[in-house]
């Protein structure tokens, strides 16, 4: 007797593994002809859905199907029409900015969209603590009708449109019901995007699922039956996962993305995202005395190989850059590019110059929680010791601590790690250079930094590009930062998938509702 | 029994409030503030002292663990700092993954291996080698290296199983078990290689006893003896091998639950430490912990099933 019931339960486990062998394989959303549903894997979970709240990066993965935006960025890096279709500055000065709303658009509860609405989520997007909050705090709104908003800024800028665009998610407009319960917003989504997100498909933390939203204005924009955002913190399973037929679309790392080459299913584009380097942040001198001389600083950016250090640490996924931002993006400076070739020579007479021959020690904070960072971090360490400059460096081995450690003021420069970058340089520059920036911790006011910055402001946005350019000039001849590399944004997906790019001049792909499959 | 079972309760409560304070005491020396991790770079002072104060971080760590103690005896293992979500829910929901992986991978490697170390123990000298150099083997290789290796024959190459991801069952039971077995196959390789040489060992030792000799001698069929009397003999040892080999599996899951992306506590736990999610760091060790005891009262209880003079001891 027990040895049938010892048999019956062998050919148990057999019909199970069998049963399982049958339903295995190629259930990603990549499989076969026909597919209409996309399947996208990322590193981490997002801190939140709520727009006011979330980080940018491929976390607006998570945001871009529920939430439609005020404004667009189209494949040739202008502006695009969104839950507004007419926009623009009021008079000149570039402090007043209009927005009209499309006719008929509603939320994905039903209600129409109307002027006072958009006021409403901005000014809850106002109190927030997402990355673009602190751009939305000196805005004043008014609705002189109900499909008209008015935003006016106390200071001019040049490209005010940018905020209501994805990357900025203030112009992810939320619905009043959503307002109403502001805790909900973290983990349920409230917008007009084609798209809502289904609680009850979900698990939160592991895969976000999006179903068409019949409310959206243009239906014929929905392309995919569902959107699965799934969540896979190991990049070589979401590898196995791609090449499987899993998931659609991955965004790769140096590590990883050579294993897919001769896959002639994959495609891999990569474009410069973020420069890493130092931010020279004690530039008066307070903690290091060397550093607020400019010739000290511009030694340090003779002294370093930035050809050989992005090599060793990006490989072909990085470009060596020495000015805080890269070609191909709105402020890149030709001529800065060739102010600091590498000559260690230069930098040895410079620092005896400024009375440091016998070099000097700065401390350096920095976020040891990105590898990256560390492996060039500790690349520069060792070539500014060939030149007599020593760097202390202070691992933090989370966020939250390499925050403390920069407002402790101990540290004369600091390392970010590589984020989603490629901002105008309107809003990439403020914060560590002027004045009031929330990366100046030191607070340092540079009357040409400042004034370079107000002359940007206040250009005309057609023809901004040489103020621009001035702006990065004066930055990299004051040697306020030791910029680098431009580090890749890397992303791979099967050949399936189409209208996958990286915007003319900007770093985020296009947003994947826009995308389709063959 | 009961008493037994009864007095191993009492004695894992003061274990639980020991783990719970070390846990909470080592989080505090962890450099690093969760409200400016929660915030990041761009939030106001108001908006920094506001969380500060409301997760109780403005107060001395005993006054926090005093609050998080209370919390708990109410029910509440308090919220993920980073989707507010209930971590007691984030528990409930990250459970069955994993335990279908614990419960899965001491299953098959129990079968297994007490299949193999029989079959070991009956068969002659080089079957034996041959055993041990497996046996060496199975439990060197780590089982993460299995598992991608496993990933690139069995669900790239043949497509036979989903490279990652999980199923709920009541979604679908073939889906379940398919995305279940290659992260099951790979945490149970090494619990095989454990537990068939202990069964080995065993049954090499109770076939050399004298009853099982009176036994050959009264002509019953050697399957019978091996299998239906010495096996039972090999009992005590098994057991408390396969409850050993169930505990080491808990962490195991951590691995494997990554490698295969399983929505686990494992893959949970990575992340929230990643994140530094101190109450989701919290809640989860206490989830381990309690998952540790409830084996070891199982290993008790069967023990002392298999043991007489346990019981009146």
């Amino acid at each position: 007797m027990k040895r049938r019931t010892a048999l019956q339960a062998s050919i148990g486990v057999v019909a199970t593994l069998t049963l399982a062998a049958c339903g295995g394989g190629q259930t990603g959303s990549g499989s076969g002809s026909g597919q209409t549903t996309l399947t996208i894997a990322l590193s981490s979970a997002p801190n939140s859905l709520d727009p006011a709240q979330v980080a940018v990066g491929p976390f607006l993965n998570y945001m871009d199907p529920a939430y439609a935006t005020l404004l667009t960025r189209k494949a040739d890096g202008t502006l695009g029409a969104g839950l507004a279709d007419k926009w623009g500055y009021v008079g000149k000065g570039n402090t007043k900015f209009e927005l009209h709303l499309r006719k008929g658009v509603k939320f994905a509860d039903g209600t129409p969209i109307t002027a006072a609405d958009v006021v409403k989520s901005f000014k809850y997007f106002q109190k927030g603590s997402g990355p673009a909050a602190a751009w939305f705090r000196p805005l004043a709104f008014s609705t002189p009708d109900s499909s008209t908003v008015v935003i006016t800024s106390p200071t001019p800028n040049p490209d005010m449109g940018t905020l209501f665009t994805p990357p900025y998610t203030g112009g992810a407009i939320i619905s009043p019901a959503g307002l109403k319960v502001p805790k909900k917003l973290a983990s349920s989504t409230f917008g007009a995007g084609p798209y809502v997100y289904s609680a009850q498909q979900s698990v939160s933390g592991d895969h976000y699922v999006y179903i068409p939203n019949k409310n959206f204005y243009d239906q014929s924009a929905i392309h995919f039956k569902k959107i699965t955002v799934r969540v896979m913190p190991n990049v070589n399973s979401q590898v196995q996962a791609l090449k499987s037929g899993q998931i659609d679309l991955m965004y790769g790392t140096p590590d990883v993305a050579p294993t897919v080459k001769g896959d002639k299913a994959i495609t891999t584009l990569q474009k410069p995202t973020t420069w890493a380097g130092l931010f020279l942040l004690d530039r008066e001198g307070t903690v290091v005395k060397g550093l607020g001389d400019e010739r000290v600083r511009q030694a340090l950016n003779f002294a370093i190989d930035r050809s050989a250090i992005t090599k060793a640490v990006y490989g072909d996924y990085g470009t060596p850059v020495s000015q805080p931002q890269m070609p191909g993006y709105d402020g890149y400076s030709p001529e800065a590019a060739k102010m600091y070739p590498y000559d260690p020579d230069k930098a040895k007479k410079l620092l005896k110059a400024a009375g440091y021959g016998k070099g000097l020690t700065i401390p350096v904070n920095y976020g040891s929680f990105d590898p990256s960072t560390t492996k060039m971090v500790q690349a520069v360490q060792a070539q500014l010791a060939e030149v007599g400059v020593k760097l202390k460096l202070r691992a933090a081995t989370n966020f939250g601590a390499w925050i403390n450690d920069l407002l402790t003021k101990k540290y004369a420069a600091t390392v970010l790690s590589p984020g989603t970058g490629g901002e105008p340089n309107f809003y990439a520059q403020q914060p560590p250079f002027t004045k009031t920036g929330i990366m100046n911790v030191f607070g340092v006011a540079d009357p040409d930094v400042d004034a370079a910055y107000a002359r940007l402001a206040a250009a005309d946005p057609k023809s901004s590009e040489a103020a621009s350019k001035d702006l990065t000039d004066v930055i990299v001849k004051k040697a306020l930062a030791l910029p680098v590399s431009g580090t890749d944004t890397i992303a791979m997906y099967n050949n399936k998938l189409r209208g996958v790019k990286f915007p003319d001049g900007g770093a985020q792909l296009t947003s994947n509702t826009l995308w389709t499959t063959r | 029994m009961f008493p037994i079972i009864l007095r191993r309760l009492a004695l894992s409560i003061p274990l639980l409030v020991i783990v719970s304070a070390i846990t909470f005491l080592l989080e505090s020396f962890v450099p690093g503030d969760p409200a400016r991790t929660v915030l990041g770079i761009n939030a106001t002072q108001e908006q920094y002292d506001a969380l500060k104060a409301a997760m109780h971080l403005d107060q001395p760590v005993a006054v926090q663990y005093w609050l998080y103690l209370r919390d708990i005896l109410r029910g509440d293992l308090g919220s993920s700092l980073f989707t507010g979500e209930s971590v007691l829910g984030l528990i409930g929901q990250r459970l069955p993954v994993t335990l279908a992986l614990v419960i899965g991978g001491t299953v098959l490697a129990s079968l297994v291996g007490v299949v193999l170390g029989v079959y070991s123990a009956t068969r002659g000298r080089v079957s034996r080698r041959l055993f041990d150099i497996v046996s060496l083997l199975g439990s060197a290789v780590p089982n993460f290296w299995i598992a991608l290796l496993l990933v690139a024959v069995f669900a790239v190459k043949f497509a036979f199983f989903p490279a990652t991801g999980y199923t709920p069952f009541a979604e679908s039971p073939g889906q379940w078990a398919a995305g279940l077995v290659l992260p099951v196959v790979s945490l149970s390789i090494s619990g095989v290689a454990f537990i068939s040489k202990v069964t080995r060992d065993a049954m090499l030792s109770t076939l050399s006893l004298d009853h099982i000799r009176t036994l050959r001698a009264s002509g019953i069929r050697p399957f019978s003896i091996v299998w239906k009397h010495a096996l039972r003999g090999c009992g005590l040892p098994v057991v408390t091998t396969i409850g050993l080999m169930m505990i080491t599996f808990i962490p195991g899951t951590i691995l494997v639950e990554n490698v295969f992306t399983l929505p686990g506590l494992g893959t949970t736990v990575v992340d929230a430490t990643n994140q530094h999610d101190l109450p989701v760091v919290q809640g989860l060790t206490i989830t381990f912990t309690v998952m540790v005891i409830v084996v070891n009262l199982l290993v008790d209880v069967l023990y002392s099933l298999l043991n007489p003079k346990v019981r009146t001891e």
